[in-house]
């Protein structure tokens, strides 16, 4: 049975805090130094400058040379673990293409492991889209 | 930039991708979008879809239209912007929104 992690992180702002603190540390150890061109590269507050805690996204990286991660969490709610990801060509910050990896979980334990085989595989290794598709179904399905 | 990027400053697009769909409902104009248009161009993207295709995502574009709104009431969003509502169960079903330049979703243009 499945553990969920940062349960009510979308009703608590301080378990969002630890949550996004999570997944920057994650990064952290994943990439390889100097890797990371900038982190949260996506909007999450509205023009007021009030912040969206809505987990979508919870965290976003953009890669060197052209690569980016997005990851999308929503409430925990699922007897199964509820994951799923795919790449998308997508403009990056200065008008330039990028390959993002996107996954959207409910966090837990098994889908917090899944996520981070998939985020090595896409950030560490020379792989493209296509091939990356494929790993994605082999791991979720 | 060119006379004609200032002019088409905000733009993005609103999409429904995944498990064979790929529809898109694209804006690029002088101002910056108001919730009225997007929420049309939401109804557009809808209209696009089969039965089934919508059916599947009939929740995601609810929580799509939430969002529109919801930022309506904060005075806009910001390019870059990204949005995915992915459908329950699904490898990649969704819903997506983009604010690719510019601002958008104001309460009025």
């Amino acid at each position: 049975m499945q553990k969920f992690l940062f349960e009510n992180f979308l009703n608590n702002k301080k378990v969002y805090a630890l949550n996004e603190i999570f997944w920057a540390r994650q990064l952290d150890k994943l990439l390889p130094s100097g890797s990371i061109e900038k982190k949260n590269w996506l909007h999450t507050r509205y023009a007021n400058g009030k912040k969206m805690y809505n987990g979508n996204p919870i965290f976003s990286v953009l890669i060197k040379p052209d690569k980016a991660i997005r990851i999308i969490q929503e409430q925990p709610e699922s007897d199964q673990p509820e994951i799923g990801a795919w790449v998308d060509i997508r403009e990056g910050e200065n008008g330039h293409q990028v390959q993002e990896l996107v996954i959207s979980m409910e966090l837990s334990d098994v889908t917090r492991d899944l996520a981070i085989q998939l985020m090595r595989t896409w950030s560490t290794m020379r792989i493209s889209a296509g091939e990356m598709e494929v790993a994605i179904q082999e791991r979720v399905g | 930039m060119t006379k004609k990027e200032e002019i088409l400053e905000h733009r993005g697009r609103l999409q429904a991708q995944g498990g064979g769909v790929e529809e898109s409902e694209n804006w690029a104009q002088t101002k910056p979008l108001s919730v009225k248009n997007a929420l049309e161009l939401l109804r557009r993207l809808i209209a696009k879809l089969s039965l089934k295709d919508y059916e599947r995502r009939k929740r995601e574009f609810g929580k799509a239209e939430q969002f529109i709104v919801g930022v309506g009431e904060n005075g806009g969003i910001y390019a870059k912007t990204s949005q995915s509502f992915k459908v329950k169960g699904s490898k990649d079903e969704r819903v997506d929104i983009e604010v690719l330049g510019g601002k958008a979703f104001v309460a009025e243009e």
